[in-house]
């Protein structure tokens, strides 16, 4: 009986040493690893956009007389508004074309514009005879919106009908495009 | 009669004694030593996101940096643990950003050199001690070393920079995308 009684109790010290070694090592596992999560974040401002709201009209042209549009001529120079992000700069680039033609392509008529033909101004709801400033619509330099984000662009040009113009409406794209330059 | 009495009574020391030896020579053939495992539980590792990597304002079409030595737009881990002990350490890397709605999500790119590594918990992006580690590969940290100090020093940070490329029609509002940091202890 003495027998059996030690031999009981040295069974449950080795079973109870043993289940501790397991607590323990398994403790042990669960510290030796993390994990964080952290996150990237952006805000993508204001989107960038520009309108066509008034084409350039160059109205009746007579064939053989040059037909000019003064870039300060609310009812008919071409505007362009861009809408963006208070105060950041744009780049602006338009492509001008060399002809206006008839729809079906049979007659066309050459259309200039000079070092001066186009203006800007970053006041909201600018019209073409408020004052602004002149550019260069074959290089418009870079843009800073205005304080409510706006800016505008107003052109004028010329036409060359030929004395044997064909008569008919005759039109042409002039595609403005504009992105923030980062400053 | 007196014979008898006096025959056992002369056996009782004799039988007493003879007890007495079988119970000695019983107890010292065993003995008992007690020995112990030991095993020393090295101090808990943890790893905490203690600043997102922020890009601020970004413009459409203009590719924008968040640069890891600028302490408002480096990301930064910290690792603790057990001074000197070596930890592996993986960086989990978005490709995108995206917004909340999942309407619309934007590239984010990391270099081989946008993530730097110091030592202390004085350490900053913008102010790196002694020992700081620069221009690390943020994809592939590998193995690093607990400052070997006393707390709260027994340390290291990541800084992390990177770049998110908008597109010229990105969709504006708030963009975002998880870095998950993984350290374990490697035994060295």
């Amino acid at each position: 009986m003495f027998t059996r009684k030690v031999n009981n109790r040295w069974s449950l010290g080795l079973a109870a040493l043993i289940a501790l070694a397991i607590l323990v090592g398994g403790a042990s596992q669960t510290n030796a690893q993390d994990v964080a999560v952290g996150q990237a974040t952006a805000t993508v401002l204001a989107v960038l956009a520009v309108t066509a709201s008034q084409d350039l009209q160059f109205g009746d042209v007579l064939q053989g007389v040059p037909n000019s549009v003064d870039h300060n001529t609310d009812a008919a120079s071409g505007i362009f508004r861009i809408t963006g992000e208070a105060g950041n700069q744009i780049d602006a680039y338009m492509q001008l074309p060399d002809y206006v033609a008839l729809a079906d392509g049979s007659d066309r008529m050459v259309i200039s514009f000079s070092s001066t033909d186009a203006e800007y101004n970053g006041t909201a709801a600018a019209v073409p005879a408020d004052a602004g400033t002149e550019t260069n619509p074959h290089n418009i330099p870079s843009l800073t919106l205005g304080v409510g984000g706006d800016m505008a662009l107003f052109l004028g040009g010329t036409v060359f009908p030929t004395v044997d113009q064909s008569n008919g409406s005759y039109a042409g794209d002039i595609v403005l495009t504009v992105a923030y330059n980062g400053s | 009669m007196f014979s008898i009495g006096i025959g056992r009574r002369s056996l009782w020391p004799v039988a007493l004694l003879v007890i007495v030896l079988f119970c000695s020579v019983g107890v010292n053939a065993q003995d008992v030593a007690n020995g112990q495992a030991t095993a020393t539980v090295l101090a808990v590792l943890t790893v905490v996101s203690s600043h997102d990597l922020d890009f601020g304002d970004v413009l459409q079409g203009v590719a924008t940096v968040a640069d890891k030595t600028v302490d408002a737009e480096a990301g930064v881990f910290e690792v603790t643990g057990e001074a000197g002990k070596e930890v592996a350490v993986h960086l989990q890397l978005p490709d995108y950003i995206a917004l909340a709605d999942g309407s619309d999500r934007m590239v984010i790119s990391f270099s081989s050199t946008d993530a730097d590594v110091d030592f202390t918990a004085a350490a900053a992006p913008s102010a790196h001690t002694g020992g700081a580690v620069v221009d690390q590969n943020p994809h592939n940290l590998g193995s690093i070393n607990i400052n070997n100090a006393v707390a709260p020093d027994n340390n290291f940070k990541v800084f992390l920079g990177g770049t998110v490329f908008p597109t010229v029609d990105q969709a504006a509002g708030a963009y975002s995308g998880d870095i998950i940091m993984t350290a374990a202890y490697t035994g060295s």
